[in-house]
């Protein structure tokens, strides 16, 4: 045997192990659930926490929440609960950080027999979720079909997506990285879901926030601002599911700290009419749903000081408004 | 289109698979209009500019080939003001334009200068200096000029090396262009794993080092002195593996359409004496400035001191190629006034200076700590924050590095010597083809692992890419 021939032979065996390796980690793995839950805290880690610890051991549903962070510090089932009379676990707020219309969809299509049975399901809608810039989440990797990466994006980033739906291992990687591991290893799987139904990874040890907060950073953001509409596709899918399941529905447009709310109107007078322009097509959807329109906490009864950014509630603040919106759901709708 | 990207996988194996389907002529013609698409795919209005370099450099050579020897200056100078004039232009137009203003201020007049928005297009100063090296060659008579314009436009535009080099010379790589050639599978294979080592080099080395290396360059005065030590020496192998990473992929993907590239990096921070490190970092500049710059100038042909003369000329030009700002041209200075020092020192001692280990450790440190204060100057986007850097280090405040940063460091230091030292021992880029298949395949699975692990979501451009 020549060497060339030695070396081309070596050269085919090392390749045939370096692909089966990958192929094991691919079906062996990367496809499996239990790698994305090593990091609860990670995008995809935290859905499946909250489907295992919330959901599924969740009874008789009446009301159920659908949002990013801001709706799930804001709703605090068991005030809102007790405000609308409501047995204990009856209210299920499955928010999760950074969720859009897109994981709204997901939660409630993996969980459908559950939110199929409730009377009531919350949306949180927020500006942010129309912006441009917001990066492809974990989520959106692991879940979205391929129909809807090539239907939601252009260009090379569909092309990026189509080789993460093809690839899971490429598209688990946050869940692989080393931070998961360690996370795993200091046991931090078990503590996920608060005693109040919600996900612990928020300032909860704060009740209020401050009267003044640095709006500098959260200006720049605004300037460099661009729209997009995808968003709404999904809005009309959640509206068209919960009519199908015969759920009513109430976006709710989450308030901003009025102080944060002004300046938007200053710096980008556009946001505001996109949103507009973005609820009115959710309210044309021809479905059953109503809109609970708050811009600021001003209707709620909330001040600057119960927000802890321009966004999130202090605990008092979501007291404040878990209670308006259970007395607004008992005026709006006859819950059982 | 980024090398580290996903459109350029697919724009690759789409062009590898017609491209070895195909005779020499047309072959040519395929890596010209993927040449022309891979750069347009950022911004085709300046592919108008590497089409005036290429028409004035491919008519000057074949004028220059029949011309009496009263006009071959006249034409040479046409390709001279051409591509430095693009150059001038796109580079530097907003940096003369500042410097004269605070030169008139300072001598207490007033200014008020024009600047421009000008775009600098990618690669400018690579394919510039390659076509005027090109007809320097053919004014001396080192290469005859190219009669077909397919291979000489070809020349000029080669995708793989066409945005950050290697800057090639035409007698190297313009008979491969003309020549037919496919790349047998040994080419193909040492290829693909040069392309491997450099997207480990660039993802999973030089791209994770940004995080310790911006934050102290962005605010010197809030880190201590080891964060900011810690961070110049994260720089220095940042910008390695970054422009080494691209020249790696640049040979790789070359190899696999069966054209050699020239080596631009081998192994510089091995190098025990700063004449050394620059014979073996981003050679093809270095050769080039050494054949077009230096040797015109008089080289080391006169008196030491006109020596280091040019030495300092082509070291101060050199930082100038690399960015519109002095604070290259300082690192250039740098690099200049070292390479002086060693000249003087070995002309005095000669032979004695490395004959022991410990003396060559002693050269060694010697060489990484010139090489790294330069890299101050180079690195900081401004004079006040390279001095915040350098009093920083000096003050010798706070305590250890922070522990997160510099178990990174440890971390991908470590990678990056499981990838050189091989290859330095072996005295070849793709040492690791010669292993065992088993580790092999378990090293090149863990290659593929880091790289994917390590990708962000979005593209990261070579730092090069700038120059």
């Amino acid at each position: 045997m020549s060497p060339s021939s030695t070396s081309s032979s070596s050269g085919k065996r090392a390749l045939l192990l370096c692909l089966g390796i990958l192929l094991l980690l691919e079906f062996g793995v990367a496809r499996r659930d239990w790698v994305w839950r090593l990091d609860p805290r990670r995008p995809v880690g935290i859905l499946l926490a909250v489907e295992d610890e919330i959901i599924r051991p969740a009874g008789d549903v009446r009301v159920a929440a659908l949002g990013s962070s801001v709706l799930r510090d804001a709703l605090l089932p068991r005030v809102f609960e007790e405000a609308a009379g409501l047995p204990a676990g009856s209210v299920l707020n499955t928010s999760l950080p950074n969720a859009t219309p897109f994981d709204f969809v997901l939660i409630y299509e993996r969980n459908r027999q559950v939110f199929a049975g409730a009377e009531l399901l919350l949306v949180g809608i927020e500006d942010w979720f129309f912006y441009e810039e917001l990066g492809v989440s974990a989520r959106y990797h692991r879940w979205a079909t391929l129909a809807d990466r090539f239907a939601d994006y252009s260009g090379a980033k569909r092309l990026q997506l189509t080789v993460s739906w093809l690839w899971k291992t490429y598209a688990a990687r946050q869940a692989f990285a080393l931070d998961g591991l360690s996370a795993a290893l200091q046991g931090e799987r078990a503590e996920v879901i608060g005693d109040d139904g919600r996900t612990k990874w928020r300032p909860e040890e704060h009740a209020l926030g401050t009267d003044t907060f640095d709006l500098g950073p959260y200006e720049f953001r605004l300037r460099e601002r661009r729209w997009r509409d995808r968003p709404l596709r999904y809005l009309a899918r959640l509206l068209e599911l919960a009519g199908e399941d015969g759920v009513p529905v109430v976006i709710v447009r989450m308030p901003m700290r009025a102080t944060a709310f002004r300046l938007r109107g200053q710096v980008d007078a556009e946001a505001e009419l996109r949103l507009q322009s973005a609820l009115a097509t959710v309210r044309d959807a021809g479905v059953p749903s109503r809109l609970l329109d708050l811009p600021t906490g001003a209707t709620v009864g909330l001040q600057d000081r119960h927000f802890l950014d321009e966004r999130h509630l202090g605990t008092r603040g979501a007291e404040i408004f878990s209670r308006y919106l259970a007395a607004w759901a008992i005026e709006t709708y006859a819950l059982r | 289109m980024l090398f580290n990207s996903w459109e350029f996988a697919v724009f690759f194996a789409s062009v590898l698979l017609i491209y070895r389907r195909l005779g020499t002529r047309h072959q040519n013609v395929l890596l010209l209009v993927a040449s022309y698409v891979f750069y347009g795919w950022w911004d085709w209005r300046f592919l108008s500019l590497i089409w005036i370099s290429t028409i004035v450099d491919y008519l000057v050579a074949l004028r220059l080939g029949r011309s009496e020897t009263t006009r071959r200056r006249a034409l040479l100078m046409i390709s001279v003001i051409t591509n430095l004039g693009l150059l001038a232009f796109f580079k530097y137009f907003n940096f003369f334009v500042d410097s004269a203003a605070v030169l008139i201020e300072s001598i207490g007049l007033s200014a008020n200068l024009p600047t421009l928005r000008v775009i600098l297009p990618v690669g400018i100063s690579f394919y510039t200096f390659q076509t005027l090296g090109y007809t320097i060659d053919v004014y001396r008579g080192k290469a005859p000029p190219e009669r077909d314009p397919v291979v000489f436009a070809t020349y000029v535009a080669y995708f793989p090396q066409l945005v950050a080099g290697p800057i090639e010379r035409a007698a190297h790589l313009l008979p491969q262009i003309r020549q037919p050639r496919r790349a047998d599978n040994e080419q193909l294979a040492s290829g693909a794993l040069l392309i491997l080592i450099g997207l480990t080099r660039k993802v999973a080395i030089a791209d994770p080092l940004a995080s310790i290396v911006d934050g102290a360059f962005a605010n010197p005065a809030i880190w201590g002195s080891a964060d900011l030590l810690l961070a110049v020496a994260a720089f220095a192998l940042q910008i390695y593996c970054d422009f080494a990473g691209y020249t790696d992929i640049a040979r790789g993907t070359s190899r696999m359409l069966g054209i050699e590239l020239m080596e631009n990096f081998n192994h510089p921070y091995f190098a025990a004496d700063i004449t050394t490190f620059w014979r073996r970092w981003h050679i093809s500049l270095s050769t080039w400035l050494r054949d077009y710059l230096y040797i015109p100038l008089g080289g080391n042909r006169g008196t030491p001191l006109f020596t280091y003369r040019n030495i300092m000329i082509t070291m101060l030009l050199g930082g100038l190629w690399h960015g519109a700002s002095w604070t290259f041209v300082v690192w250039g200075g740098i690099h200049g006034v070292a390479l002086v020092a060693h000249k003087w020192f070995v002309k005095r001692r000669p032979a004695k200076r490395s004959a022991t280990r410990a003396g060559r450790v002693l050269s060694w440190s010697a060489c990484t700590a010139v090489v790294l204060f330069a890299w101050i100057f180079f690195r900081a986007p401004t004079f006040g924050l390279a001095y915040q850097m350098i009093v920083g280090i000096g003050a010798l405040r706070g305590g250890l590095p922070e522990a997160a940063a510099a178990a990174t460091f440890i971390a991908l230091l470590a990678l990056l010597l499981f990838i050189d030292v091989p290859q330095y021992r072996r005295g070849t880029h793709t040492a690791m083809i010669e292993w065992h298949w088993l580790p092999r395949g378990l090293v090149y699975a863990a290659l593929v692992l880091l790289i994917l692990l390590l990708t962000p979501e979005d593209d990261v451009p070579f730092i090069y890419f700038q120059f």
